[in-house]
């Protein structure tokens, strides 16, 4: 199983659309997958139309009253299974620091679905918080979108010395820019530039589009209702990438 | 986990999901797919193995698509495939990781195959979700009823259940627990009996012992009959098996209770049941190296796997030829005739139903005989015993086991049982010592063939040498254990065991 975690400081940069996008690629690859919304906002779980809800909230999550297998929900495409969010997830701060060795809380929950998932993605709320360093010591691979901008390559370094002094078990830290507007030259200059200085970023680039928003509206990924169009082409590359990249998705033994 | 799918019967002709429409509660539509016609076809072993697990495999031309009993589905892409299929050509993947451990060694055949034309269909909620999916699979045959089955997403069983609960309201709607693939073999020529029909099972302490011997020998008939076609076929390894089974148990029954039968019955067929079991020796014992040949591999240490490929090609070559012997003799008029024969005379045999000695006396006689030689000869089995002395010990333990198998439709069953485990025990033990002199003495004689045939290769040959000394010490370690688990049969079963199987010494 390999926990791929889609994660950033910064709200607003496509994490939500990365991991929806990828856990579909992924199990229509013939992948089981499984996609946990841990967001208490929600859209992943908006997107797949399932009801935000989970028995119990994220306490009864992470005091083992309820395991978790209960709260998966099937979603419309076959292989593909959430974990909705709730908006108790809010406070999952507080229920980690509740228990014991909380960093190895999200890790906890995880372990028991190894043999029934290939990949598991984790949507995760911004900031740097208890929950993240939970998130990336579950991780295998943190997937990090940037927008091409002055500052969020700063938030990006910001987050790597996270990383760094975070417990974990040392995932791969893949970036790759995301939103990229080629009208805006700041935006095709840092494209251009930035991957000689930071060996983490994918080569491939998700472009900014406006058929993106359609998620929102139609409530499905982009590459299942549109996979011609660039950005789906795009997250298409960007699965084959990270798929195939050299030092390969670490395994969880 | 996934849901359990719901089943029905429905009476409506047509079977089209959209017609169900109506019966919905509010906030729940259903969008219908189109019509397909199509052949199904379901996958199973000869012995019904997926049927018993109750796991449907259907193959649609492309790909092969399985049901579990949860209710987990699981597909695929096979392209075009030949049945039989053996298990290890199903292709790779998760379908393969559930449905091979089920149904190895023996190869997948068409069970069952029909027309039916298809109609899927979509149940969605108020957030336009999929919560559950409808199949109608209408037969051919006019008046056979339609299959729905109802099938919940993972997490909305509640959904399902609502709308199963509404269906079942329906006067055309008839909930039931078979699935698609049970609701096709009813009226399929060849089904799965929920036993294995048993002519020995009717056996009564009071009938004679002929008639008790002849209902036990046609059971063995039958078995030859209904696996020679597979053998003759070579559609998997278990065919030739149970035939040999049927033919040992045969040998071991006449020898042991043939004098009950009448004298020329004995004569007449001992020495062609004997000829049966010696044509198909060579094959089964093929068979089972080749079978086995992933564990010999893990047994060398020294010698690379590799070096055994030589080993199993000719394995596989020398099958090839050893089979043609066996087949002419399944195809043989002699072997038509032996059935034909030895059907008639326990025909014969069988109508004779009242007269001494009755079947519990003779059940209490030849099994307390053949106890008290295994009692005899354990007892003197010492470490140093030769091996000719512990062979017989084998024997004699296997024929016990056979006339308790076949008495136990007369035995108390739970003194039968713990009597049939605490020998095993002693069995398991005396097979290994046998199997590890077997196995060895094979090696031995495989690598002279394969030296005399020119395609020695010293690498190939030292990995044989190392095979054959794993044997050795296998045969070693068993006759190790030998003493301290006779030891404890001993302790554990005396005269009055086997009184016991019988506690009315059979009176009637």
């Amino acid at each position: 199983m390999i926990v791929i975690a889609a994660y950033n400081i910064k709200g607003g940069v496509g994490k939500t659309t990365a991991a929806v996008n990828l856990a579909y690629l992924a199990a229509r690859s013939g992948a089981p997958t499984l996609l946990w919304d841990l967001d208490p906002q929600g859209a992943a779980t908006y997107l797949f139309r399932i009801k935000p809800k989970v028995r119990g909230g994220g306490r009864a999550l992470l005091a083992g009253k309820r395991p978790i297998d209960q709260a998966i929900r099937a979603s419309d495409y076959d292989g593909l299974d959430l974990v909705p969010a709730d908006f108790s997830y809010r406070n999952l701060d507080l229920r980690l620091d509740e228990r014991k060795r909380p960093v190895r809380g999200i890790d906890r929950l995880l372990r028991p679905l190894a043999g029934e998932y290939e990949y598991v993605f984790l949507d995760c709320p911004p900031g740097a918080s208890l929950l993240s360093e939970s998130v990336l010591y579950a991780a295998d691979i943190v997937l990090v979108p940037l927008i091409p901008a002055t500052l969020s390559l700063r938030t990006f370094d910001q987050l790597l010395q996270f990383v760094a002094g975070a417990e974990v078990r040392t995932p791969s830290v893949r970036a790759f820019f995301s939103m990229a507007d080629s009208r805006k030259r700041m935006h095709r200059d840092l494209v251009a530039t930035m991957p000689a200085a930071r060996p983490q970023l994918a080569a491939t680039v998700i472009p900014a589009a406006a058929i993106v928003e359609g998620m929102g509206q139609r409530r499905e990924p982009l590459v299942a209702f549109a996979p011609r169009s660039a950005p789906a082409r795009a997250y298409e590359a960007l699965w084959a990438e990270l798929t195939t990249h050299e030092s390969g998705p670490g395994r969880r033994p | 986990m996934p849901e359990r799918p719901r089943h029905f019967l429905w009476s409506a002709t047509g079977g089209d999901p959209a017609e169900l429409a109506a019966t919905l509660t509010p906030g729940y539509t259903l969008e219908t797919s189109a019509r397909r016609s199509q052949r199904r076809r379901f996958l199973d072993t000869f012995d019904w193995r997926l049927y018993r697990a109750g796991v449907e495999l259907e193959y649609d031309g492309a790909s092969l698509q399985a049901r579990m009993p949860g209710g987990r589905e699981l597909a695929v892409a096979a392209g075009r495939l030949r049945l039989p299929l053996p298990s290890a050509s199903i292709p790779h993947g998760a379908l393969a990781e559930e449905i091979v451990p089920i149904v190895a060694p023996r190869a997948l055949l068409l069970a069952v195959e029909d027309r039916i034309v298809v109609r899927v269909a979509r149940l969605r909620n108020s957030d336009q979700k999929v919560v559950a999916r409808l199949r109608a699979s209408i037969p051919a045959t006019p008046g056979s009823p339609t299959h729905l089955t109802v099938s919940a997403l993972r997490g909305y069983a509640a959904d399902a259940d609502a709308v199963g609960l509404a269906l079942a309201g329906r006067p055309d709607m008839a909930p039931t627990a078979v699935g698609e693939y049970a609701e096709a073999l009813r009226h399929a020529a060849r089904r799965p009996a929920t036993e294995p029909d048993s002519l020995a099972a009717a056996m009564t302490p009071g009938m004679s012992a002929e008639s008790a011997i002849a209902l036990v020998l046609t059971d063995f008939a039958t078995a030859m009959a209904v696996n020679a076609p597979g053998v003759i076929d070579d559609i998997d390894p278990e065919f030739l098996h149970d035939f040999r089974v049927a033919v040992r148990r045969t040998r071991s029954v006449l020898k042991l209770t043939g004098d009950v039968l009448p004298a020329h019955v004995q004569q007449r067929f001992v020495d062609e049941f004997r000829w049966l079991g010696d044509v198909t020796t060579p094959v089964r014992d093929l068979d089972v190296f080749l079978a086995e040949f992933p564990e010999l591999i893990g047994r060398l240490t020294a010698a690379k796997p590799d070096d055994l490929a030589p080993l199993r090609a000719f394995l596989i070559r020398h099958r090839a030829a050893q089979r043609r012997p066996l087949v002419r003799a399944l195809r043989s008029a002699r072997f038509a005739t032996l059935q034909s024969d030895w059907r008639a005379a326990l025909l014969g045999a069988a109508t004779e139903r009242h007269g001494k000695p009755s079947a519990a006396q003779i059940a209490t006689e030849r099994v307390s005989a053949a106890h008290r030689k295994v009692i005899r000869i354990g007892r003197r089995i010492t470490p140093e015993s030769p091996g000719e002395t512990v062979h017989g010990l084998r024997k004699r333990c296997k024929e016990f086991r056979y006339l308790l198998e076949t008495f136990a439709p007369l035995h108390d069953p739970a003194a039968h049982s713990a009597l049939i485990r605490q020998l095993k025990s002693v069995q398991d033990v005396l097979g290994d010592f046998q199997d590890g002199e077997v196995q060895r003495q094979a090696i031995r004689s495989f690598a002279e063939k394969i030296m005399a045939g020119g395609g020695a290769q010293a690498p190939s040959m030292m990995a044989m040498g190392e095979l054959a000394a794993a044997m050795d010490a296998h045969q070693l370690a068993a006759r190790a254990q030998l003493a301290a688990v006779l030891k404890r049969f001993l302790r554990r079963t005396d005269r009055t065991t086997t009184r016991a199987l019988l506690p009315d010494d059979g009176a009637v």
